[in-house]
């Protein structure tokens, strides 16, 4: 398991570029969330690779906006541009 | 002589013990409170001795077998005699299973106290009874844990059936092999088969079956606890987005690294690569741990980096020594 923190200021789109890195060259991304001070991110190097990426996106009413033909990868509250914020990873089938 | 092992629930002074015996000295099921389940097929000399057989393949046919000549007649001739024994061996397995699923059905398990394990109850006996029993035992832990009996007899009885269905399937498949590997009755002789029928009679057993999957789950249970006390233990680490320059070659080595063929051939290459790479293996990994371990310790190399673009080709040269980067 990659357990890695990300800055808490960084932009989601550069959020959604590590996520992007590590699960092509590690594992499919497994849960997200925060210390306080980072956001966490933990992959699983175990499974297969995603056959495509998860993105991740900024929770709207506290209520996953899922793409047509995506699913839901996991939901946790992380700091995007310095502001925790509740987030959903999902992933196109 | 009855030889299995009957399990009996007892309550015993307002609490539920299981206690094993003989099936001799605990045989009379009028005892209140008590149900029995026995745990393996009836052994085919049991009630067949004195009209049938002593054992099979009989003294008689042994002898017959020994004194043809060797070739087809006497390939013929055992491959007879071992499908006679195979069908009657199934039979009483067959029975068994019958008897074992009604046993379930009446047995008197409305207690907390699983039917196959109570780690405790071995103290009550003694010898190689008590042995077999502990082995049993593993099963369950917490015999003291409500549990559903439903649920033990619905999801249980039948992985233990399963098991000692391969167990037999297994021995079947070893007997056929030999009877075909020796056309002329040569060496696979009716003795030889007699001890091969002997293990697949044996394989009806509920010890055995419970014995094996008791190790698998065992094994399981540890490897999946291992991997999570690891995980558990395992540091964050801040980590930087890898340069678009650098990430083609990090995916180039992590794709190759993946492409490694599990197993004795893959092995090798995955054990240098993580001596190359000094990354420290757990003992006992399996072959997927071991190759996450090695792709974790990569990553998290190359986006800590304050040089990846160094630290990447170093890398590079340490795996292409011993599998090709495509």
């Amino acid at each position: 398991m990659a357990k890695i923190q990300f800055p808490a200021s960084s932009s989601l789109a550069d959020i959604n570029t590590i996520v992007s890195q590590y699960e092509q060259a590690d594992g499919p991304l497994t849960s997200m969330g925060n210390d306080g001070t980072y956001t966490t991110l933990t992959f699983n190097a175990e499974a297969d690779l995603p056959a495509n990426v998860a993105v991740v996106a900024a929770q709207v009413n506290n209520q996953p906006v899922i793409p047509p033909n995506s699913v839901v990868v996991c939901t946790g509250t992380i700091f995007i541009a310095g502001t925790l914020t509740p987030a959903a990873a999902t992933r196109a089938n | 002589m009855q030889t299995g092992v009957r399990i009996l629930f007892q309550t015993m002074a307002g609490r539920r013990f299981a206690s094993l015996a003989s099936a001799l000295a605990l045989a009379p099921l009028g005892l209140a409170g008590c149900a029995a389940i026995n745990g393996m097929q009836e052994p085919l000399t049991a009630d067949q001795a004195a009209t049938i057989r002593l054992v099979c393949p009989t003294q008689e046919q042994r002898a017959a077998s020994d004194a043809m000549a060797d070739g087809v007649g006497k390939r013929t001739y055992r491959d007879g005699v071992v499908a006679d024994c195979v069908k009657m061996i199934d039979g009483k397995y067959a029975d068994f299973k019958m008897r074992l699923h009604k046993d379930a059905a009446i047995s008197n398990l409305s207690t907390d106290l699983l039917a196959l394990g109570l780690s405790g109850a071995a103290a009550l006996t003694t010898g190689a009874t008590a042995n077999q029993f502990a082995e049993g035992a593993t099963v369950v832990t917490g015999a003291r844990t409500a549990i559903n009996k439903d649920v033990f007899y619905e999801q249980t009885l039948p992985a233990v059936e399963a098991a000692m269905d391969a167990n037999r399937s297994k021995i079947l498949a070893s007997i056929i092999n030999a009877e075909k590997s020796d056309p002329d009755g040569k060496s696979y002789t009716l003795a030889a088969a007699g001890i091969d029928l002997d293990s697949y009679e044996q394989a009806g057993n509920i010890y055995t079956a419970i014995a094996g999957l008791t190790q698998t789950a065992s094994n399981t249970a540890q490897q999946a606890a291992a991997t999570v006390t690891v995980a558990q233990e395992q540091p964050y680490y801040v980590a930087k987005i890898v340069a678009p320059d650098i990430f083609p070659r990090l995916l180039r080595v992590t794709k190759a690294i993946r492409s490694i063929p599990a197993g004795p051939p893959g092995q090798p290459l995955l054990d240098s690569i993580a001596k190359a790479l000094a990354v420290p293996i757990q003992p006992g990994a399996s072959f997927v741990t071991e190759r996450a371990d090695i792709l974790n310790a990569i990553n998290q190399r190359i986006h800590t980096s304050s040089d990846p673009a160094t630290d990447m080709t170093k890398i590079e040269q340490q795996v292409s020594a011993f599998i090709t980067l495509p």
